[in-house]
């Protein structure tokens, strides 16, 4: 009896306690932004370039851990003028040097590593982009103006597929405030990394002058399980090259993987693809589609190798590409 | 046994406790239902926005000078017709116009103002009828307007609105305001919580757009953050001193500063926009409003007349300097010379503090100082009684030199 009663008691103080963080999690801003702060950083740079290309640098920033080693990621805008120390500070106060480990120039992303090789921090939740629908509410938030508050502002997602495939577009509020925070969704998972983007990509900079014009990104973290070794290896990885396949299309989106034209100084061109040949997988993938084969080729860094299986001459070969 | 039946009935009676009593301290300090994610693209409450156009105020001041705005937002905090907005070159003028929800124009003095706040409070002087020379055409409009609107409207501001035909009567003038003290009560409930994330619309007269009984602008976002801007990293200068809200809504367009700034839900006052600033880290234009608490206390202070004494962040009676903290800077080569120490002073206030030969001075008061440079400014800005915090690179350590607690006699005097 005197067991049984005990273990009703625990039973009941579990439902109540279980009804009380029940409720404490509901899904509002301060809600999320406080399960986020052990992850979202401050981070201020010192030295450098005062200026690149007309444009003041930026000197404050946020980064967001993910690994639990120490590594940030965050948008190279805020490292575009080669900053010669780079300080974060953590929830707690603690201020932590860092070091600039890799760029990807193609999501225009840095990954940082905290000095201290003793130092293990928590990992926050990403989620996987492709779940995300057009008109959902979006959060992007940023750490960059005060250490101890984190700015928001909402938006949808306007397009979870932008960028071949590498952003997510927003029309939430993304400047220099939050470069390097997070995208978050209703659940607090991360979506992306707030970073400007453009189709060109011709600077860490390029895309910062539509802060504020209803056109924001965020580059995706899907590919981080792959991306994240390579990154971590460390280097500036420029903008991916392109295949250099012209298709025998009138609408990428819609169809085509027929070759039309390869040039021949393009990586494609170079190891003998070239017109009437037909591309029906991607790294063993099938493909429908011109956009599916240029999106799996852009979210590869430099260096790295594509394989295409094609169709020739009713025969199958496969080629491998390095971009 | 007798024990356990007993602690049992403790916990069935505890049971029905512990919800009731969060619950009632939830109503109590907290907004009662939580904001939901993406809250802000509903569809607001009916006749939410309607109630609150009733006291915004266009306001007219000087013009001529080219590039200056002429035109901007307030909104009425008195019946008597009382209007705070923002104070800008624009309303220190003889000749201020203000245009009522209606339509109604009055003329406006400028009360009184607050330097730190960048809050002015104006008064309407007497009802006037439409006769300003330059938008007679306008002005006609917008008479018969208002008085379509009267008929077909039977809002309760419609009836305290003085008749613009007739005001050379106005037996009882009688404006619909905000009543800025309950407003502010009405905000305490939740002034130990952050306010990030709630749903907001900025009403303003946007580029000066509405004329006449036009409505004022309405802009959705949310509050962005709630923070001291002074007190954030690399802001320097910043003129007021205390807790702001970010807002994520557009609010730095001319004409948007004396804007009003509710709660989406409730409609409830939360703020007056203030004038953007620009954070030098970021280099980011941030959008201010004058928190409700901050305007209340302001504006009871502008209305019992006195102007209150600037706390601008200039610089202190007796400042710190290189020489006085007993400092050497490694010497000013380039702009953006790095602030080595070069030498320390013996028994110097430096040394007390901790700073050794050839450390690199890498943050001061907490603000990261980019050259030399920076630091002599923050030294500037730095009182001799107040403590002085250090954190430097020795040896590729960061060091936070702890801080100095109390100043000396000696120094004090």
């Amino acid at each position: 009896m005197r067991k049984y009663s005990l273990i009703f008691l625990f039973l009941i103080f579990g439902f109540v306690l279980s009804l009380s963080s029940g409720t404490a999690e509901s899904q509002d801003i301060p809600g999320l932004l406080k399960r986020l702060e052990n992850y979202v950083v401050h981070i201020e740079t010192l030295g450098g370039l005062d200026q690149i290309d007309g444009r003041e640098a930026i000197r404050q920033t946020t980064g967001v851990f993910c690994d639990k080693e120490g590594y940030l990621v965050s948008s190279a805008a805020g490292f575009a003028h080669k900053p010669t120390e780079i300080f974060v500070t953590l929830q707690d106060n603690r201020r932590m040097e860092a070091n600039l480990v890799a760029t990807d120039a193609n999501r225009n992303l840095v990954l940082l590593k905290i000095k201290d090789q003793g130092f293990r921090c928590s990992v926050p939740n990403f989620v996987d982009s492709n779940n995300l629908r057009v008109g959902q509410p979006v959060a992007a938030v940023g750490r960059a103006l005060d250490a101890k508050n984190m700015t928001v502002s909402m938006g949808i997602v306007s397009s979870p597929n932008a960028i071949t495939g590498l952003a997510v577009q927003t029309d939430a509020r993304v400047s220099a405030l939050n470069y390097g925070g997070p995208l978050i969704d209703a659940g607090g998972g991360i979506v992306g990394i707030l970073t400007p983007l453009t189709v060109e990509r011709t600077s860490a900079l390029d895309g910062a002058n539509l802060a504020d014009s209803g056109v924001a990104f965020a580059a995706t973290l899907k590919d981080l399980r792959t991306l994240f070794p390579k990154l971590k290896a460390g280097g500036a990885f420029p903008v991916t090259k392109k295949l250099g396949i012209v298709y025998d299309t009138p609408n990428y989106l819609l169809s085509g993987t027929r070759v039309q034209f390869a040039a021949s100084v393009s990586p494609a061109g170079r190891k003998g693809i070239k017109r009437g040949d037909v591309i029906v997988k991607v790294n063993d993938r099938d493909v429908k589609r011109a956009w599916e084969i240029e999106n799996e080729a852009a979210k590869l860094l430099t260096g790295d190798e594509i394989k295409l299986t094609i169709q020739r001459d009713g025969q199958t070969l496969n080629v491998s590409i390095v971009l | 046994m007798k024990t356990n039946v007993l602690l049992f009935f403790l916990c069935v009676l505890t049971l029905p406790v512990i919800p009731v009593g969060s619950q009632a301290a939830f109503g109590q300090e907290e907004d009662p239902v939580p904001v939901e994610f993406g809250e802000i693209l509903k569809t607001p409450q009916r006749g939410l926005i309607e109630s609150v156009q009733t006291r915004m105020v266009k306001v007219y001041g000087a013009s001529g000078f080219v590039g200056i705005t002429a035109w901007q937002t307030g909104f009425l905090v008195s019946t008597d017709g009382q209007i705070v907005t923002s104070f800008t070159a624009a309303i220190d003028t003889q000749d201020l116009q203000v245009v009522l929800n209606d339509g109604s124009r009055y003329t406006a003095k400028l009360k009184n103002a607050d330097p730190v706040t960048e809050v002015a409070l104006l008064q309407i002087v007497k009802p006037q009828q439409f006769q300003s020379g330059a938008d007679e055409a306008e002005n006609g409009q917008n008479g018969q307007n208002g008085k379509n609107e009267k008929t077909d409207k039977n809002s309760k501001n419609g009836k305290n609105q003085p008749d613009a035909a007739d005001s050379d009567a106005a037996p009882e003038f009688k404006t619909p305001a905000w009543d800025l003290p309950e407003q502010a009560k009405l905000q305490q409930r939740t002034h130990n919580r952050t306010m990030a994330g709630t749903p907001i619309y900025s009403i303003t007269n946007e580029f000066g757009m509405a004329t006449g009984n036009e409505p004022c602008a309405v802009d959705a976002g949310i509050i962005s953050a709630d923070l001291d801007l002074a007190q954030a990293s690399a802001s320097f200068a910043y003129r007021y001193r205390s807790k702001i809200y970010l807002v994520d809504a557009i609010t730095s367009n001319p004409c948007q500063p004396g804007g009003a700034v509710i709660h989406a839900r409730d409609g409830r006052l939360l703020g007056m926009v203030a004038k953007p600033a620009v954070d030098p880290g970021t280099g980011r234009t941030l959008y201010c409003v004058l928190p409700i608490e901050a305007l209340d206390k302001c504006v009871k202070t502008l209305q019992e007349g006195e102007i209150t004494i600037s706390r601008d962040r200039s610089a202190p009676a007796k400042a710190w300097s290189e020489e006085r903290l007993g400092l050497v800077l490694f010497p000013r080569i380039v702009d953006k010379t790095p602030a080595y120490a070069e030498s320390v002073v013996r028994g110097s206030e430096a040394e007390k503090i901790g700073i050794q030969a050839n450390d690199l001075i890498l943050y001061v008061n907490g603000r990261l100082v980019q050259s030399a440079d920076d630091v002599r400014a923050e030294l500037e800005f730095t009182d001799q009684a107040d403590p002085i915090s250090v954190t430097v690179e020795r040896n590729n350590e960061i060091l936070e030199l702890p801080v100095k607690a109390e100043p000396e006699e000696g120094e004090k005097k």
